[in-house]
Order: C-alpha cells, then sequence, then structure tokens
C-alpha cells in the first residue's frame, strides 16, 4: 500500500513533465519543426521583434515566399535565426534562399557558413513565423542569463513541491 | 503509522488525504480486503507513459529532430492514447474519485468514491456495493479528528459500519 | 483552471476546525504548521494566478486578432489600387566579389533599378498595427521549366501612418541583384509593390497592392 502511495505521488510529479514535453513533440510533429515556438534574442529585425518576443512557426509550406520572415539554422552554428526572406530562386526540384534582416545593413552572405551563398529550404529552415505575441518570452531570457532571476523560480517550484500534497 | 502522524486542520485537501490513506485499516476492521486490481491498472499506464516520454526524451537528445521523426509520432500518438485510458479510468464517473475497491469473505464488492468541495470541512463519500446500491454520506472532519489534528480512526469505521448497516436492513 | 485540488482559505473554516485550540503559535510545531500553512496557501494562491493570467492572455489575444482581421477586411487592404510603378530603368554591371554572388571570382551579372512609385498605404495602419514592412519585387523565370524566381529591389519599414504615403521619383534600387546563374539579362520581368504588416500581437499579414510594372533585365556594358 505504502509503496504504491509513493509510485502514485512520483507519477504525478513525472506526469507534469512528461505531459509538457509530450504537448511540446505534439506541437513539433504537427508544424514539423523541432522548435514550434521561439524566442527573440537579437534586434536585427527591430523593430519588428524585439528581444523577449514569441514568435510562433509553421515549417509546412512547400514553398517560402519573398517577405516571409523565416526562422534558420546553419550547420555547425547552434543558435538560430530569425530573418527576412529577400529573394527566392526555385525550380520543381528545391527552394534556395537568401534572407536578410530588417534592421541589417547587408544580407546574411556573412552569416552563413563559407562559401554558403543560399539556404536551402528543404533542410535549412527550422520555420516561418506565423504569429507574434510580445514580449512575454523575456521569462526566459532572464531564466536563461539572470542566476538570481533562475535560482528564485527553482527556490519557489522546491517549496511548492515540498508542500503541495497532491 | 499515520495515525501519530498530525494532519494540517487547515487544509481540507490534506484531511482528506489522511482520511483517504487510512481508508484501508476502516474497511478491514470491517472484513474486506482490499483489491489492486483498479490501482495497479492505473499505476501502469501511468509509468508506461512516464517511460514513453522518458524514452523519446533522449532518443530525441541523441539523435535529432529529423531522424527520430516518425518514431516522434508514433510515441506521441502512443502517449495520448495512453493518457486517454488513464483520463477514462481516474475522471468518468464510473471511476471517479475511487479511492478503495475491496472484497468481503462472501466475495461481495465494495467501492468507495470520496471527494470534498473548496469551502467545507465535510468528507463526502459515495460507496457502492456489488448489487449496485449506492450510499451517498457526509462524514464532517471535526468528528475524524481531534483538536490537534490527529485522526481518529475508529470514528470512520464506526460511520462508515453504520451506512452499511443501515442498506443490509433495506435490502431485508 | 487549478488541476489539483485547492486548499482552503477561508477563515471561517479555519474557524470551526479549530475552535478547540488556541490559534497562538505557543508550540514549536504547531508554529511550523502554521508557516507550512501559509506557505501552501501562498504557492496554490500563485499557480492560480499564472494559470488564469495565461488563460486570459489567450483570450484576449484571440479577441485582438479577430477584431484586427475584422477591420482590415472592412478597410479593403488586399486591394489598394492608389499605387503607381513608372519610369522603370534597369542597369548592369558585371562583379567579381563574393557579397556580389560571386563563386570564385567568376564574373556575375548584377541588376539594378532606378523607379518611381506612389502608394498610399494608410488603409494598412490600424490600433493593431506595430509596423508596415513594405517591398518592391521582381519576379522572373528561370531557365529551366518550372524554374521561377523572385528579387527584392527596394524595401522600407514604415512605422506610422504619416510614413504612410510613399511618393518616391527616381529612387535607386536598394539591392543589387543577382542570379543563380551566371546570366540573367534580356529575361522579362514584373514588378510589385508588397506589404506585411506587423501587429502588436497575433499573426503576421501578407499582401500586395494591384498594381504591377513591367521591365526587360539590362545587358551589363560592354568592356572598352
Amino acid at each position: 500500500m505504502k509503496v504504491r502511495q509513493q509510485l502514485v505521488q512520483f507519477l504525478n510529479l513525472a506526469y507534469v513533465l512528461s505531459s509538457a514535453f509530450m504537448v511540446w513533440k505534439a506541437l513539433s510533429v504537427v508544424t514539423n519543426s523541432h522548435s514550434p515556438i521561439v524566442v527573440v534574442l537579437s534586434g536585427s529585425m527591430e523593430p519588428a521583434f524585439q528581444r523577449g518576443d514569441i514568435l510562433f512557426l509553421w515549417n509546412r509550406d512547400q514553398q517560402a515566399h519573398v517577405g516571409d520572415i523565416v526562422v534558420y539554422e546553419i550547420q555547425g552554428k547552434s543558435i538560430p535565426i530569425v530573418h527576412r526572406v529577400l529573394r527566392e530562386h526555385h525550380n520543381n526540384e528545391k527552394q534556395l534562399l537568401l534572407t536578410k534582416g530588417d534592421n541589417n545593413a547587408v544580407d546574411d552572405l556573412g552569416l552563413y557558413a563559407k562559401k554558403q551563398g543560399y539556404l536551402n529550404q528543404a533542410t535549412d529552415l527550422v520555420g516561418t513565423v506565423k504569429g507574434y505575441l510580445p514580449k512575454v518570452g523575456y521569462v526566459t531570457i532572464l531564466l536563461t542569463e539572470n542566476i538570481y532571476f533562475r535560482y528564485g523560480i527553482l527556490g519557489i517550484m522546491g517549496i511548492s513541491s515540498l508542500l503541495t500534497q497532491e | 503509522m499515520s495515525a501519530l502522524k498530525r494532519t494540517n486542520l487547515n487544509s481540507v485537501v490534506q484531511l482528506r488525504t489522511t482520511v483517504d490513506d487510512n481508508l484501508n485499516t476502516s474497511l478491514s476492521a470491517l472484513g474486506y480486503n482490499e483489491s489492486f486490481t483498479l490501482i495497479d491498472t492505473k499505476i501502469a499506464l501511468g509509468y508506461s507513459t512516464a517511460i514513453i516520454a522518458g524514452g523519446l526524451y533522449f532518443y530525441d537528445k541523441k539523435y535529432g529532430f529529423d531522424e527520430t521523426f516518425n518514431l516522434t509520432v508514433v510515441a506521441v500518438l502512443a502517449y495520448f492514447a495512453i493518457s486517454g485510458i488513464l483520463w477514462y479510468y481516474t475522471s468518468t464517473p464510473q471511476y471517479k474519485n475511487v479511492k478503495y475497491v475491496g472484497f468481503n469473505d462472501k466475495k461481495e464488492k465494495i467501492t468507495i468514491a470520496t471527494w470534498t468541495s473548496k469551502f467545507e470541512p465535510v468528507y463526502y463519500v459515495q460507496i457502492t456495493t456489488s448489487e449496485g446500491q449506492r450510499i451517498d454520506a457526509q462524514f464532517e472532519f471535526m468528528k475524524l479528528f481531534d483538536g490537534m489534528g490527529y485522526y481518529k480512526e475508529e470514528q470512520l469505521t464506526k460511520l462508515i459500519k453504520a451506512e452499511l448497516e443501515k442498506v443490509n436492513k433495506k435490502s431485508i | 483552471m487549478c488541476s489539483h485540488g485547492c486548499s482552503n482559505t477561508n477563515s471561517k473554516i479555519s474557524h470551526h476546525l479549530c475552535s478547540k485550540t488556541s490559534f497562538l503559535p505557543h508550540r514549536l510545531d504547531q508554529f511550523f504548521i502554521h508557516v507550512s500553512n501559509s506557505m501552501y496557501n501562498l504557492v496554490t494562491r500563485l499557480q492560480t494566478v499564472s494559470n488564469q493570467a495565461l488563460s486570459a492572455t489567450a483570450v484576449v489575444s484571440g479577441i485582438i486578432i479577430v477584431l484586427t482581421l475584422i477591420q482590415l477586411v472592412i478597410s479593403n487592404v488586399w486591394s489598394i489600387d492608389t499605387t503607381s510603378i513608372q519610369n522603370i530603368k534597369p542597369s548592369a554591371s558585371i562583379r567579381n566579389s563574393f557579397n556580389y554572388g560571386s563563386v570564385n571570382r567568376k564574373p556575375k551579372e548584377n541588376s539594378k533599378l532606378s523607379f518611381d512609385l506612389d502608394a498610399d498605404l494608410s488603409p494598412l495602419f490600424n490600433w493593431n498595427t506595430k509596423q508596415v514592412f513594405v517591398y518592391l519585387t521582381a519576379e522572373y523565370p528561370g531557365k529551366s521549366s518550372g524554374s521561377s524566381n523572385k528579387v527584392t529591389y527596394w524595401d522600407k519599414i514604415i512605422k506610422s501612418k504619416d510614413e504612410a504615403k510613399l511618393h518616391l521619383a527616381n529612387q535607386k534600387s536598394k539591392y543589387s541583384v543577382w542570379d543563380v546563374e551566371k546570366s540573367f539579362r534580356g529575361r522579362d520581368a514584373i514588378l510589385k509593390l508588397e506589404w506585411n504588416i506587423q501587429p502588436h500581437v497575433g499573426p503576421l499579414i501578407f499582401g500586395e497592392t494591384t498594381t504591377t510594372g513591367t521591365f526587360t533585365f539590362a545587358d551589363p556594358p560592354k568592356k572598352s
């Protein structure tokens, strides 16, 4: 009996984590993007997007359009970039894109890998930005960049898990 | 053990939890043996969701999103299907709030569901017998605990016994 | 809202339940129960508040999105016809730098434009418009069948309704454009003025004005 109680208690905790993770994964599958919701970290798209804004991505478009704002990843560089499509060239097999930040003076050639002239729509995109929520993501920036905030939240969560019996 | 522990009298949830945890003691005093089939089913289902999610987490971390896409689809579907079954066993009227299932020597089944409402110190009990009879009762927590927060299990035994006798008289 | 059972915070019940005992924390464990109880209430309250904040955000965003879309449909923004694109003068040059599309220093044809443009984009501005990004694109076919290209020659960030009336004369293109292929001289292109509304909250909205212009990619000047 006692063992079952503990198993159930642990399960309740596990369920909080696993359901959040699986909802995220379900969203990934639906949008076909490994990060369907991202937080803006840099100012290269200002004033459209600022630090802390939340972007909703979709990665099931057959083609990108000029003017679309896309999130892409360059192989070997870990940080995804949010910029606007400046040019697109496509044939029946593939589509090549050149991007640029609205607030940058030049296009993204300097951000791509060495000698890379274009992005490949099928493989390099994390998704196309479809929707936008301002500033809400600042919480995650605070979490990753401000240790006081992080330990404060961790402390509150710890206390809450100790005191919440059900 | 738990009878020696004090319960926070200001929290209805904690009061209910203490009584729920001690249902087994009272019912074995009344000649019932607890059956763990329902709770074991729920635990098994619950742990399979946890294993699916945990497995997917590490598999995804190791091989990346593109490589694991098909498996992710399968895992997501399985996870939500099992969660659905689990939801059926916890939240449909038949199983909602069920805290105890037991059988006596005559193989008569008893199912006990209990719940509380937010702002009342009242323990709501619904007992279902194998003949399909349903008893609804309300016990005040004040009668089940002393002023210091110690649980008085013999009180609950008495109250449940009284409720069961009422039904038996009726059926006779 | 609150997925787990909420503890009670009603003083009436506390009083009712504790009527046999003193409220004063005259013993240490009594005191601990008292403290842990108020912390527990604080945490559950925080949980309830954050859950409610999340739902409220979702509902408010939904209402804002619907109202914005209705307003844009009423202002008929998808058929703005107060636009003209004229006096299009293409020019071309040969570049050998990677920043102008050259791979391994092979010569690459680059194209520029000058143009006159009039447009009134003020209908795009309403209370949920953070900015409008307006861009002049040229669409032209590729060599193989099924291939097509679209490039941007000029763009502008418009932050307020006051700046939304554009009068450009002899405007030079902002970008020097090259193709995936070495050369694209002689091909015909269609110019369009397209826009993107960035809302304060909600989906990105795209559209184009009804006016178009045409030009043919120029030959670069012959080496003397």
